[in-house]
Order: C-alpha cells, then sequence, then structure tokens
C-alpha cells in the first residue's frame, strides 16, 4: 500500500481510459465521434452536439498557462504541509482547458501565456497525477 | 476542484494578465465597501481600512488576498413584494422593480470565457431591456461582491466601462460615495454582512426611500441591484426605481390616485408582483438606451 495520504480519484469506467492512459503517460481526452470536438472534463455526451460516441485520443500535452493562482489557504489538510501551491488552469494546444499544478517553479512564478507540458506525477501504484512544467526553451 | 476564492482567484488572474489589472484595483472596491460600511450602524466591520491595509492583509489564494474576502455571516432579511396599487398606500414609500433579468449557464471549463462570467451580461441586459434603461440612468449600484473582482466584471458587464477598464474605473474615489457611482452604500458582503446578497436589495430600497442616513446619495432615484449564485452559473439583475405613495402625492401636489398610478404605468414603473408577469406587458421608458450598445 502506498504511503499517499491526499485524495485519489474514484476510477469507473467512464474515467478509467484517461487515468490508463496518465499511467503509461499518455494524456487522452474524449474525442467526439460526430463533430470531432474534443472535450474535457470528462463527460458522457459532447457538450457541443449532444453525441455520446466518442473515441479516447491522446493529446500532445502541450499548452499555455491560462490563470494560475496560488493557494495559501489549507482548505483541505491533507495538503497542509503544500502550501503555498499553485494551480492554474491549462489551455492546451489540442482546445481543451484543465485544471493541474505547474511544478518545477517557484508557485508564484507561474505565468499566464506561460508554454507548458504535461509530466506525470506517479503517487500510487494505480494512479499517475498530470501536472505541467514550464516547456524547455 | 476548489472552492468560492479560487473560482474568483482564477478570474482575478486571467483579468489581470489580459488587461494589467492590479491588486490595488482590487483594493479599491474593498476600501470603498468598508467606508461605506462605516456609515452603517448595522454593518459587521466598521473600521475603514487603506489601500496599503489591503495590501498588506494575507493571502488566501493568490491573487486575492483575505481582505478581497467577503465575510461569512449568520443572520436573515425579509423583502415584501405587493402590487404597485397596494404599495402606494403602505406606510412607506414604494420602491418599483422596473426591469429583471436573469441568465444562467451550464458550461463551465468548456466555455473559454467561463471565467468571466458572461452570462450576467445577458442578465442585465435583459433587465435595462424591461426597464428601457441603461448604465447612464443608474444613480447608485449594490454589486454583488464576493470577492471584489466581482464588482470590477458587474461594472464592464453592466456598462459602466468597457471590458478590461474596470481597473482604472474604480480608482480616484469613483466607486465611493460622493463618486459618480456609488457602490455598494451599505459596504456590501465585503463589509457589511454576508447574506448572499439579499441585503444589497435592502439598501437599493433604503437608497430609494431616502433613508440611507450619513449615507444616502443625494436625489437617488435608480438603483442596480445584481446577484450571483451557483458557484459561478447563475446570474441576476434587478433595476429599482424610486415610487410615489399616496400619501406623499396628496401631501405634494394632490395628485389623485389615478393620476398617479397611470404616471407609474408611464413611467414603466412595476412592483415586484409584475416580475411573474409576461416581460411582454412591460411598459418601457421611451429612452433609447440598451445595454448592448452600451456594454461592448
Amino acid at each position: 500500500m502506498s504511503d499517499y495520504s491526499k485524495p485519489l480519484p474514484d476510477i469507473d469506467d467512464e474515467t478509467r481510459p484517461f487515468w490508463d492512459g496518465a499511467l503509461r503517460e499518455e494524456l487522452r481526452m474524449q474525442k467526439c465521434s460526430r463533430c470531432g470536438h474534443i472535450r474535457y472534463p470528462i463527460s458522457r455526451i459532447c457538450p457541443d452536439c449532444l453525441e455520446p460516441g466518442h473515441e479516447w485520443v491522446p493529446l500532445s500535452g502541450r499548452g499555455e498557462v491560462y490563470s494560475s493562482i496560488v493557494f495559501h489557504q489549507v482548505y483541505d489538510k491533507a495538503f497542509a504541509d503544500d502550501v503555498p501551491y499553485n494551480v492554474s488552469l491549462v489551455q492546451l494546444d489540442e482546445g481543451p482547458r484543465m485544471f493541474s499544478n505547474v511544478v518545477g517553479v517557484p508557485p508564484s512564478e507561474v505565468t499566464v501565456g506561460a508554454r507548458v507540458r504535461v509530466v506525470f506525477d506517479r503517487v500510487t501504484e494505480e494512479v499517475a497525477i498530470p501536472r505541467f512544467t514550464p516547456e524547455e526553451q | 476542484m476548489m472552492g468560492a476564492a479560487a473560482n474568483s482567484a482564477v478570474a482575478a488572474s486571467r483579468h489581470m494578465a489580459l488587461y494589467g489589472t492590479t491588486s490595488e484595483q482590487l483594493a479599491e472596491v474593498a476600501v470603498a465597501c468598508r467606508k461605506h460600511a462605516s456609515m452603517n450602524p448595522d454593518a459587521v466591520m466598521r473600521e475603514p481600512i487603506t489601500v496599503a491595509d489591503h495590501q498588506a492583509s494575507r493571502f488566501i489564494v493568490e491573487p486575492l488576498r483575505l481582505l478581497d474576502c467577503c465575510l461569512i455571516s449568520d443572520g436573515g432579511v425579509c423583502v415584501i413584494v405587493t402590487s404597485a396599487e397596494r404599495a402606494k398606500d403602505a406606510k412607506q414609500p414604494p420602491v418599483l422593480i422596473s426591469g429583471m433579468g436573469q441568465a444562467y449557464t451550464t458550461r463551465t471549463l468548456e466555455r473559454e470565457d467561463w471565467w468571466y462570467v458572461p452570462h450576467q451580461k445577458e442578465a442585465l441586459d435583459r433587465a435595462y431591456a424591461m426597464a428601457g434603461m441603461g448604465p447612464q440612468d443608474v444613480d447608485v449600484a449594490q454589486l454583488y461582491d464576493n470577492f471584489t473582482i466581482s464588482v470590477l466584471l458587474w461594472l464592464e458587464h453592466a456598462g459602466f466601462c468597457k471590458p478590461g477598464e474596470s481597473g482604472p474605473f474604480v480608482e480616484n474615489g469613483r466607486i465611493q460615495l460622493g463618486g459618480e457611482l456609488p457602490v455598494n452604500t451599505a459596504g456590501g458582503n465585503l463589509s457589511e454582512s454576508y447574506m448572499e446578497g439579499w441585503l444589497h436589495i435592502v439598501e437599493g430600497v433604503r437608497q430609494l426611500r431616502g433613508q440611507g442616513g450619513a449615507r444616502q446619495v443625494q436625489g437617488a432615484e435608480t438603483c442596480l441591484v445584481t446577484g450571483r449564485g451557483m458557484t459561478l452559473n447563475c446570474s441576476n439583475a434587478m433595476l429599482l426605481t424610486k415610487g410615489r405613495s399616496e400619501r406623499a402625492c396628496e401631501r405634494t401636489d394632490g395628485q389623485s390616485s389615478a393620476a398617479n398610478a397611470a404616471d407609474e404605468r408611464q413611467r414603466g414603473g412595476r412592483v415586484s408582483e409584475r416580475a411573474s408577469e409576461p416581460m411582454g406587458r412591460a411598459a418601457p421608458r421611451t429612452r433609447p438606451t440598451s445595454a448592448s450598445e452600451e456594454g461592448g
């Protein structure tokens, strides 16, 4: 058993492809089989055309910081030792946006518009969490 | 993810990056609300603050500081709504609901401008259209302020300034009493009490009755009240206007009740009961204004 004490995702059939991809260091999202829209967060139907059919496609894992904030307040004691930590909204090159952490730089020094790439943080045997780090120049 | 402060912090970060909005400009909202609360004997936080005090307060979710956040309060608010006819005979001077609008979205991250809560503008446009008014008709505003950044977004959506210009707009006391557009004259959620925005309605009514005491906006005839809920997804706006009571009319100009009622109809005045009636029944003022023209 892992000694990782922070919240973990409840993985089910709907979300398993995302987490299986992450274990293989691949950022995957759902692509609508009708209109081609790539969506996130994970959902049963396409928010653009309401089609349920989709396939899981790999993304480049690259994008730019859309908005960036730093948690100083401890809302969940599991994160008490982590504050201050960065949370960023990342605009992925393929279109979707996702919340994650930008790591590898001081939390307050993440700038909106900075290029980032995904990295996978293997926190347990079953779970790798996609985070982002500044793209090499 | 992550809680109310974080959602608003995301909006603040994006607004700052796009438009150069500063933490000191957010502070102007907190300072104005606190100044107004200091004139409100019912306010919870009455000690005036400065921009420097705001800047010295600790971060909660950066870029938002403690003094960017509203209070957490227990309490109750009562608003009595009746017809314009009945209101004329009530003990207190009537305040009319001249326009109202609501809007919401079910989409969050899927929408690129989600952080900007664009549905707020739809709610405001509907309220302006029903009242036949625009931002230039508003004398005082009570804008839902869960965090300081929210006031900036409302100012833009309501057409008081263009998108991105709310930071400079709030400088130099413009939203303080005595300024061009007094905002949250009782102190707002930031300093009066957090009653989920209901006290904004109460303060709007007080201002239009001329019962604001030390914080009264002289000659206020129209007040904009806005609200938001369900994280960032649901918004509403209401234009309140000063009504005329039967008693006041008899005292001042001797108008009959029929004449008074006709006058109210002509002005497009509506008491809240009208809000449940079809929008088509509203008789807008003839002033050719709309929020969409102003809002950009």
